[in-house]
């Protein structure tokens, strides 16, 4: 062993030639916390498989409910409402009275001015319908069909026979021809009030049979000719409501755009102001799934807790030892973050994996629910659910993983950290 | 020559109402150079005086002045960056498992901010004076005891640290890997001027040393140089 007389090898001190580090090599630091997750692999595959399942739980529940609030938003606007409508002012929500929209004209001026021309002009009237021994409460639309084919899907349901063209036909709902016991070529009378209240009623032949699927609308929805309305109602010329499709992203633009172009003698509203139930139900639904995820979260952070504080207490000479090497107290924490961290990391990648490919499974598949759910749809035309996948969600979700992860580990870390050395080496 | 290390009427206490009083009143200074050995029977304080000397706990009372700092003035972070200038060598090897004996010695280097290129060579340096070169991708669990503590040994050493404290650094080896350590050890001590402060009740261990400091009940009884005679009996 040579003898170092001009280069000591062990220098006296000198406090001023050492600095802190920061946050140690953070390769050498990664490579540790996996190389220690691998130090009881059953555990780590366990902590693991609970987060990937919490994960997976939740973009698969994400994606349903993204395809639940589809389904609903298109078969509210598809059977009826549309994105936008336009009614005369003073028009109440409901069709106690008509209230028309004035110089109808003007308004699809403006649609076309702004570019917005799916648009469908209707009348809307409450009626009785009569047939045989029974009556029911019903609603006709008087519609021009191809003009209601473009924005709404009715003209396109139509299971037996052919829309309405001539002033004495009629096209009704499923559940209207099986309560009335109507087929093609049946005949039902119609009563209700003409524009100055007198009482009309005018049998109808039924040319039409058309289901939506949602059992609320078919049972009460009627649709005949505008002009055959109008000259029902003695409403010649008469329009009650302008129905415009829209993508979902432009509505609210538009509807302000809108509305500033008509002036105040009109109403623009969008679905979600003419349906609030359905808003609602959505919101509640978000929130529900909120509050689901918080308590996921939850209890992945107490597992990687539990995990993350089991390791640090087995190891807690080891974190003695590397204190006494030199480690600050941010560094040992940042050693067990970044263990939290890649449980995290491993678990978001399995979990997304397989979360994701599940949410394609169902994107395709669905799910038939024609077992679970009552028939009597209301905001649905279906019982099949199927998943629409959010990649911004996905991102989310993998982001709050690891967020979650991190914080986790903090309680351990921070133990890890602040320990004394000297009893940490001498633990047993 | 300024001292590396300075214990200044050191108490310390343990317990709930400091009722165990592991040192009473230590006083105590080492110099560049020395080699040291703290003596006596199990429970006389050699381990908790090596600990208060590494910056590893804190006295009750007194002083311990490390490279000219005082320990109890200094915060968590300033202990841990003083804890840099230290090399340390445990009873029970203390490596870190998942990590090769090359990556052991590796880790207070990086800890200390050195570079790739100057970590390589100080590692390579050290497990090569300790005669460990050739084991330097197993990990601590291929390595025999007598192995470990010498890759211990190479990681006290690696970082040139003015003093090596070592608690009971033969307590867990066989009686030849007990002797080679400290042919080792005083090597280091003879031919580098390594200074060396170890606590040890096994007088082929003491007697090694330049400096015996014997330690009973908490207090040092005794200074003395080699031969060893009957320092152990107080």
């Amino acid at each position: 062993m040579p003898k170092r007389q001009q280069q000591p090898l062990m220098p006296a001190c000198q406090t001023g030639a050492t600095t802190a580090s920061g946050l140690a090599d953070l390769s050498f630091t990664l490579t540790i916390a996996f190389r220690n997750l691998n130090r009881n692999l059953r555990r780590s595959l366990l902590t693991i498989s609970a987060i990937a399942f919490a994960l997976i739980c939740l973009l698969v529940f994400n994606a349903l409910k993204n395809g639940l609030h589809q389904t609903m938003v298109t078969t509210t606007t598809s059977t009826d409402i549309a994105s936008l409508q336009i009614h005369g002012q003073g028009y109440g929500g409901n069709l106690i009275s008509l209230t028309e929209i004035p110089q109808p004209e003007q308004v699809t001026t403006a649609l076309a001015a702004l570019g917005l021309n799916t648009f469908a002009r209707r009348l809307k009237a409450s009626a009785l319908l009569l047939a045989g021994p029974k009556s029911a409460a019903v609603v006709l639309h008087g519609i021009i069909p191809e003009e209601e084919g473009r924005v709404t899907s009715v003209q396109r349901q139509i299971i037996r026979g052919e829309t309405a063209r001539g002033d004495k036909e009629i096209l009704i709902g499923a559940g209207l021809a099986e309560a009335f016991a109507l087929e093609l070529g049946g005949r039902l009378t119609i009563m209700s009030q003409d524009i100055f209240g007198t009482t009309v009623s005018r049998a109808f032949t039924v040319t039409g049979i058309y289901r939506t699927g949602v059992v609320a609308f078919d049972g009460a929805h009627l649709f005949l000719p505008l002009a055959a309305l109008q000259s029902f109602l003695d409403a010649d010329g008469m329009i009650t409501e302008i129905a415009i499709a829209l993508p979902q992203a432009n509505q609210a633009s538009a509807a302000q755009r809108l509305g500033q172009r008509l002036g105040p003698n009109y109403q623009v509203k969008t679905w979600q102001e003419i349906a609030p139930d359905v808003t609602q139900l959505i919101e509640l639904n978000d929130t529900t799934m909120t509050i689901l995820i918080a308590i996921v979260f939850l209890l992945v952070a107490m597992g990687i807790v539990n995990t993350m504080t089991t390791i640090t207490f087995e190891r807690f000479r080891e974190f003695g030892t590397i204190a006494a090497l030199g480690a600050t107290p941010c560094d040992i924490m940042t050693l067990v973050i970044a263990e939290a961290l890649v449980l995290g990391l491993v678990a978001s990648a399995v979990g997304s994996v397989i979360g994701v490919g599940c949410c394609l499974f169902l994107a395709s598949h669905g799910i038939d629910l024609t077992s679970l759910t009552s028939t009597n749809q209301y905001f649905t035309n279906n019982h099949i659910l199927r998943a629409v996948l959010d990649w911004r969600q996905v991102a989310l979700t993998n982001g709050f993983t690891l967020l979650t992860a991190t914080l986790a580990g903090l309680p351990p870390a921070w133990t890890a950290a602040h320990q004394n050395p000297a009893q940490a080496i001498s633990h047993t | 020559m300024e001292p590396i290390i300075t214990v200044d009427n050191v108490w310390r206490h343990f317990g709930h109402q400091h009722q165990e009083t592991a040192l009473a009143g230590i006083d105590l200074t080492i110099e560049p150079g020395d080699f040291l050995c703290l003596a006596g029977p199990s429970g006389s304080g050699k381990t908790t005086l090596l600990n208060l000397m590494g910056v590893l706990d804190l006295p009750s009372q007194g002083r311990v002045t490390v490279c000219s700092q005082d320990t109890r003035e200094a915060s968590p972070r300033q202990r841990a960056l003083l804890r840099r200038h230290l090399g340390f060598i445990f009873q029970a090897y203390q490596l870190i498992p998942v990590l090769t004996a090359f990556e052991n010695v590796e880790y207070p280097l990086i800890l200390a901010g050195k570079g790739h290129q100057q970590r390589t060579k100080l590692v390579n340096e050290a497990l090569g004076l300790v005669g460990i070169a050739e084991h330097a991708n197993k990990r601590p669990g291929e390595l025999s005891g007598g192995q470990q503590q010498r890759v211990a040994v190479a990681r006290a050493l690696a970082g040139q640290p003015p003093i090596i404290l070592a608690d009971e650094p033969t307590g867990n080896l066989d009686s030849k890997a007990s002797a080679s350590l400290m042919d080792l050890l005083q090597r280091l001590n003879q031919e580098l001027g390594i200074t060396l402060a170890l606590s040890s009740h096994d007088p082929k261990v003491i007697e090694k040393a330049k400096r015996i400091v014997l330690l009973n009940d908490g207090q040092i009884v005794r200074e003395q140089t080699p031969p060893l005679g009957k320092a152990l009996h107080p």
